[in-house]
């Protein structure tokens, strides 16, 4: 599959959450639409599993992937927009630790995996030979915006009276700053790429990453600016479209991994 | 339409190294597909690409099994080795 159809995927999703959200906006539709792209982001990168051996170091990468996108999916579709810790009872403690250390360490290591693919292919000067300068700029700023949002989200969920909120949801937003560090690495590998079969994979994947963070930072500060659901809408398109990245990343890999089945069984 | 692995040679005048990097731009682009051959021709043979012959083309082909492997998965990559040396010999 060429990258050029699956870029639409993201594109025409974000627009329609976002035309969606001026229509009828709501709890209900963000909710439905967040189950929606989440659950179809674990299942392109399910595809790009399964088109692997389980052996097989990327099948590792994906496979991560895939649960760190199915299971907030699955805790929406069972939970709502809620969390374990609105309950007391110790058990509800135990599942927030559990659910967010999975998820968000999931997706963290998933995204290493991605980013150590060049180097343990032994391509790493390939990408090392780039440019810097940009790097290091996109790398600092990510970095504040992502501090930033942390210490902005933890100082509103502390003033709202849910200290485990805060907590969890300061740990999942380093994880997010974690992932957002990884752009750039990933932005080489797809630069380093260019002109092949393999640059869509990872060009996708670092547009993923940057979008959680986006959708962070904008959640954030809607919530300390009181704007209202005009901005959450644009938060939700963000939201789709980092989605739908991962799912274009995961059918880009896939189509890469047929091709060389393909030509080479006519061959044989 | 993604361009076939290994590009028609029909007269056999391309060197064995042209033929594995134009079969690579497929899937690392032509940058890195050069650079790729570039390093493995000296890493494994000492040599320059145009250096190599078609004596050496399968062992020099199969030192991008690892690469091909972590990228494309085990299947693949000994699908594309098996296409790569056939196309060199």
């Amino acid at each position: 599959m060429r990258p050029q159809p699956l870029l639409a995927l993201p594109l025409l999703g974000a627009a329609l959450v976002g035309l969606l959200s001026t229509v009828a906006g709501g709890p209900r539709l963000w909710l439905a639409t967040a189950i929606a792209a989440q659950a179809l982001a674990a299942g392109g990168c399910l595809a790009a599993a399964a088109a692997l051996g389980r052996r097989d170091f990327m099948f590792k990468a994906w496979a991560l992937y895939a649960l760190s996108h199915a299971l907030p999916a699955a805790r929406r579709l069972v939970l709502g927009t809620g969390f374990w810790w609105q309950d007391e009872r110790p058990l509800a403690a135990v599942l927030d630790a559990a659910y967010i250390l999975v998820v968000n360490g999931a997706r963290v290591a998933g995204s290493l995996l991605f980013v150590m693919a060049l180097a343990r292919a032994g391509l790493g000067a390939a990408a090392a030979a780039r440019s810097r300068g940009g790097g290091i700029l996109v790398t600092l700023g990510g970095l504040g915006l992502g501090v930033l949002t942390l210490l902005a989200y933890v100082q509103s969920a502390l003033a709202a009276g849910t200290p485990r909120g805060a907590f969890w949801g300061g740990v999942a937003i380093a994880a997010d700053t974690a992932c957002f560090l990884l752009v750039v690495p990933l932005a080489r590998i797809a630069g380093a790429f260019r002109g092949g079969v393999l640059e869509a994979p990872w060009a996708f994947l670092a547009a993923a990453n940057l979008g959680w963070l986006v959708y962070d930072a904008s959640r954030t500060a809607a919530r300390l600016a009181g704007w209202g659901d005009g901005a959450r809408g644009a938060s939700e398109a963000v939201l789709a479209a980092a989605c739908l990245c991962a799912l274009a990343a995961g059918l880009a890999h896939r189509a890469a991994v047929a091709h060389a089945k393909a030509s080479a069984a006519v061959l044989a | 339409m993604i361009a076939p692995h290994v590009p028609p040679d029909p007269d056999g005048s391309s060197s064995p190294a042209d033929a594995v990097e134009a079969a690579l731009a497929v899937y690392l682009g032509p940058l890195t597909a050069r650079s790729a051959v570039r390093t493995i021709a000296h890493g494994v043979l000492g040599r320059r690409p145009d250096q190599i012959t078609r004596a050496e083309a399968p062992r020099f082909v199969e030192a991008f099994r690892p690469m091909l492997r972590t990228l494309l998965g085990d299947a693949p990559a000994d699908h594309l080795i098996r296409e790569l040396t056939e196309a060199v010999r």
